[in-house]
């Protein structure tokens, strides 16, 4: 009874620090994942930060446990942990693809995918501040979000380029080349931090007693915008692999 | 025969007690906000329902033994009809309203009994301010003072928040303020409810302790009830609470705190001035307000649903009550 009374806060904070510990992995990871694939020398900090993402994961879950989530504010900060536990998983997928094909790729393929893997530690890096923010400052949590959404599609729309066109400008698609892997992977990896910077906004909607989080435009990205938004991308892929079959 | 009679009244009484208990819904709040368990806030219900039915039911008894028909309980020979048929008139509209999945009232069956027999007897209704007068304005206007008091802390509630809360962080803290002021609260509902039901279940009774005996006798069917009460909690209430707690409330702790501190203003002010007060529908007007205060929506066919047995459980509970007593007084 006096855990549940008084130990209530004391839960809330160890969540708190270790949702934000959970969210610095990505970003660290990309670094270091930079770091291997331009030097092309395995990097120990990557196989450290998954031992460590591992276990703040399985910290984070026995938390949560204890405190039983059934309440909508711990469903949503669940929700959350889940989103950038997603960005995690996704992240070690490229390093094995990368690892497995590194030899497979042409060099000038190959160093427009490292550059790529360092724009992803930014975007990273921003969704860190995000989910700290979150905690400490609604407004500033909202900047974050939008910094690193432009960061995201940004490093979409140069992996979209990087995809369909080779060296020449030559525009080909095969779903059997390694950087179209590397490349969904990359982008599974972007859409998820998205998909962070939407919970964080959700939640700050839901939870802000304040009206300003509501009413602003920027903020209201519905469910219609984002398949419309969905809907352009499969369509272009869809014109890209036609004329390629057409070629 | 009066002794066994007497028997039969108690285990009545402490029974009615009990199933009043079983549906306490005083502490769905704070389990639902998470902050007690199931169990302690059975166990702890139950030991608020003895110390608020010991404490601050006789006002309310005196009213309702005393201040409505002045002369009913003093016919001696007619007593036990008249006790038997109240408490079956209470059971049936209890019964019905569940039936309905309606927040029940007992206070409202209570008196609607008390009436009704008052009335077919021909025995002296009080319809003034002493009396009657008293009971029927706190019923109108109750559940608006409940309304409007919860509806207007939670719009000042919002706006401290929304000028104070700039995190997660802080939200959180809030939280954890609100769940403490929230147990408090539920502490001072269950001491004034216990206060209020536990009459609803001794109030015919007390009439037959009345007088002979020492203090511990005359206060016996207080500690009844008390007991019907904390054990009803036990053995069914922590099913509706668990119900409600963990899977129909869906309470923030301010809306829960602004819904029992308003309920708890309410019925604790009607408790001490010997009002009997209905808890369950100052409860939902309060509901209602902190819903309002919080931009929801209102259920308006769900609110026709519940003024309707407003206003049809004590005319229910008077007609059967009559009907009952002239289908047992020829037993006696």
């Amino acid at each position: 009874m006096f855990k549940r009374i008084f130990g209530f806060k004391s839960i809330t904070r160890k969540v708190e620090e270790k949702l934000i510990q959970l969210s610095f992995i990505p970003s660290k990871y990309f670094e270091a994942l930079y770091v291997e694939c331009n030097t092309k020398i395995p990097c120990h900090t990557l196989d450290i930060l998954e031992v460590e993402e591992k276990n703040v994961r399985g910290d984070l879950l026995k938390l949560m446990k204890e405190g039983e989530v059934d309440t909508k504010i711990e469903i949503e900060k669940f929700q959350l942990f889940e989103r950038i536990n997603a960005v995690s998983t996704f992240s070690k997928e490229i390093r094995l693809t990368m690892n497995k094909h590194v030899n497979d790729m042409n060099k000038i393929t190959y160093n427009n995918l490292v550059k790529i893997l360092k724009e992803t530690s930014k975007a990273g890096k921003l969704l860190h501040e995000s989910v700290r923010q979150l905690y400490t400052n609604y407004d500033s949590a909202i900047e974050k979000v939008k910094e690193m959404n432009l960061v995201c599609n940004k490093v979409i729309d140069n992996l979209f380029s990087f995809k369909f066109c080779d060296e020449e400008g030559i525009c080909e698609y095969s779903f059997e080349e390694p950087e179209v892997f590397i490349g969904n992977a990359l982008q599974n990896t972007l859409r998820e931090m998205i998909g962070v910077g939407e919970k964080i906004v959700h939640l700050i909607k839901i939870f802000s007693y304040n009206h300003k989080y509501l009413k602003d435009p920027e903020l209201l990205v519905d469910k219609e915008e984002k398949s419309e938004f969905k809907d352009e991308i499969q369509k272009q892929l869809d014109e890209d692999i036609k004329e390629t079959k057409n070629k | 025969m009066v002794n066994a009679l007497l028997i039969v009244l108690v285990i009545v009484s402490l029974l009615l007690a009990f199933a009043i208990g079983a549906n306490d819904e005083t502490f769905a709040s704070v389990v639902g906000v998470k902050r007690l368990s199931v169990r302690t806030a059975v166990l702890m219900g139950a030991v608020i329902a003895l110390i608020g039915g010991f404490f601050l039911s006789d006002a309310v008894g005196k009213t309702l033994r005393k201040d409505i028909s002045p002369t009913l309980f003093e016919d001696v020979s007619n007593q036990y009809p008249i006790l038997i048929s109240i408490y079956v008139a209470m059971a049936i509209s209890l019964i019905l309203a569940s039936v309905f999945g309606l927040p029940i009232s007992s206070t409202e069956a209570l008196v609607g009994a008390i009436l009704g027999i008052s009335l077919a007897l021909g025995h002296k209704v009080e319809w003034g301010w002493s009396g009657m007068g008293k009971v029927l304005t706190i019923w109108v206007t109750s559940p608006i003072i409940g309304f409007t008091i919860s509806f207007l802390i939670m719009k000042l509630v919002r706006y401290i928040l929304g000028k104070t809360v700039k995190s997660l962080r802080q939200h959180e803290t809030a939280n954890n303020l609100f769940g403490y002021l929230l147990l408090a609260m539920v502490v001072w509902t269950g001491l004034s409810r216990a206060g209020n039901d536990i009459n609803n279940a001794i109030a015919p009774l007390m009439i037959l302790f009345e007088g002979g005996g020492g203090y511990w006798y005359q206060k016996l069917p207080l500690i009844i009830g008390g007991i019907g009460l904390g054990a009803g909690l036990i053995i069914i209430g922590w099913r509706v609470l668990k119900t409600l707690g963990n899977e129909v409330v869906e309470l923030t702790p301010e809306s829960a705190f602004v819904t029992e501190g308003s309920a708890a203003l309410v019925v604790f002010t009607a408790v001490m001035t010997g009002i009997p007060v209905s808890g369950t529908m100052v409860l939902v007007s309060s509901f209602m307000g902190a819903g309002v205060g919080m931009n929801k929506p209102l259920n308006f066919k769900t609110i026709r649903m519940i003024l309707l047995f407003i206003v049809l459980t004590p005319i229910i509970s008077g007609i059967i009550a009559v009907g009952c007593y002239y289908a047992i007084r020829g037993f006696f």
